[in-house]
């Protein structure tokens, strides 16, 4: 079913529109969870959350981009529910993302007194100084959490070359951020 | 500011670059089928061309050049007792490998006549030389002297249907035998439907 379609149902108040969500975008909601929490039940729990919660705010709220307003109530959750140390005792991929994430702080030892959502519209305008392709790497990365080789086979590119991308991104954002003159 | 927060700030981003991100890659990779197809036609076409508009050169190379966008046989005109060709030529000193649909520049109009004829031939026309014996309700009774590029032998016997506009020409009202070319399509039996008659000087007799 279309998303618009799907969205209407949730206007009228049919839990329909529950069972014709999962049915578009479960699985890549799973996915998205699995990839940030490595944990199969933790990750279902998620995605349930997320139909919940999309079931609370639709409406009013009316999504442009259903699957991405999902999974942004996914994200949240996951991220909620991620208890880095048991993660990395799961060897979770979003260790290794914190990890090379940490890399873009122009100083570590200082504290950011920065809200989440101020850094976030940072990062929203850092993402539209990159080109389309280079977006697309790092937010296939550091959003969906995508592993190297998925980034490369997606975009048919060798994974040395998305290493690169990543890697420059990154030095570029962090210049950015030192260029912005984020609150220490 | 930690690698998680900074991870999970990422949460903020727009929508639209979420989107953007989850939409199916389209593949840039170039299909050379599209190309060598156009190319294939290129090809066709450069040949089809080289086969309709042959280069001929003349024994002093002289050559013209056929206007862009004219019929062969629309644009030859024959001043019937002149030398000079009329219609949109071009006429160039020397030899130019560089144009194309060029033709040999006749010397005479009887070379030009033939020039025209061989023109009508390429679209499918036939052409005899006949004489005019006698002139009967159906057309011109005619002996044939040149078979040309028709299929009557010499000497055959042959009638002469006249195209509507030379029905009442001064050719038709000739009372002397005469010579003449006929250019024709159409033939039925020894009945041939001309499209166009040429009187043709006798040669001189020794």
């Amino acid at each position: 079913m279309e998303d618009e379609k799907i969205i209407a149902l949730y206007f009228q108040r049919d839990e329909e529109a529950i069972r014709q969500t999962q049915s578009a975008h479960g699985h890549k909601l799973y996915c998205l969870s699995y990839r940030i929490l490595q944990s199969r039940e933790d990750a279902e729990e998620s995605v349930s959350d997320t139909y919940w919660k999309a079931w609370e705010n639709i409406p009013p709220t009316r999504p442009v981009h259903f699957f991405a307003y999902l999974a942004k109530i996914c994200r949240f959750i996951s991220f909620g529910r991620l208890d880095l140390r048991n993660a990395a005792k799961r060897k979770a991929e979003i260790v290794s993302l914190t990890e090379e994430m940490a890399l873009c702080i122009p100083d570590p030892a200082r504290q950011l007194q920065m809200e989440s959502r101020e850094l976030g519209q940072v990062l929203n305008d850092f993402l539209a100084t990159l080109s389309e392709e280079n977006r697309n790497v790092f937010m296939r990365r550091y959003w969906y959490a995508d592993s190297i080789a998925e980034i490369a086979q997606r975009y048919r590119l060798g994974e040395s070359n998305v290493k690169t991308k990543l890697f420059r991104t990154r030095s570029a954002l962090k210049t950015y951020l030192e260029k912005e003159g984020i609150p220490l | 500011m930690t690698g998680k927060e900074l991870l999970e700030a990422m949460s903020y981003v727009d929508e639209e670059y979420v989107a953007r991100a989850d939409r199916p890659v389209v593949s840039r990779r170039v299909h050379w089928q599209p190309f060598a197809a156009m190319a294939a036609c290129f090809c066709l076409i450069l040949f089809a061309a080289s086969r309709v508009l042959p280069v001929q050169k003349d024994a002093d190379g002289s050559q013209i050049t056929m206007a862009a966008g004219t019929s062969r046989t629309e644009e030859i005109a024959l001043d019937e007792g002149a030398d000079q060709i009329s219609g949109p030529w071009i006429a160039e000193n020397g030899p130019n490998p560089a144009s194309s649909g060029s033709i040999t520049v006749p010397e005479s109009a009887q070379d030009f006549r033939m020039a025209c004829q061989d023109a009508q031939a390429m679209d499918g026309a036939l052409w005899i030389t006949v004489r005019v014996e006698a002139r009967t309700e159906q057309g011109l009774l005619c002996t044939v002297i040149d078979p040309g590029t028709g299929s009557y032998p010499a000497d055959a016997q042959v009638t002469v249907t006249l195209p509507e506009e030379d029905s009442h020409s001064t050719l038709s009202q000739k009372e002397e035998p005469a010579l003449l070319q006929i250019t024709y399509r159409e033939s039925n039996g020894d009945m041939i439907y001309a499209e166009a008659l040429d009187p043709v000087e006798a040669p001189p007799s020794d």
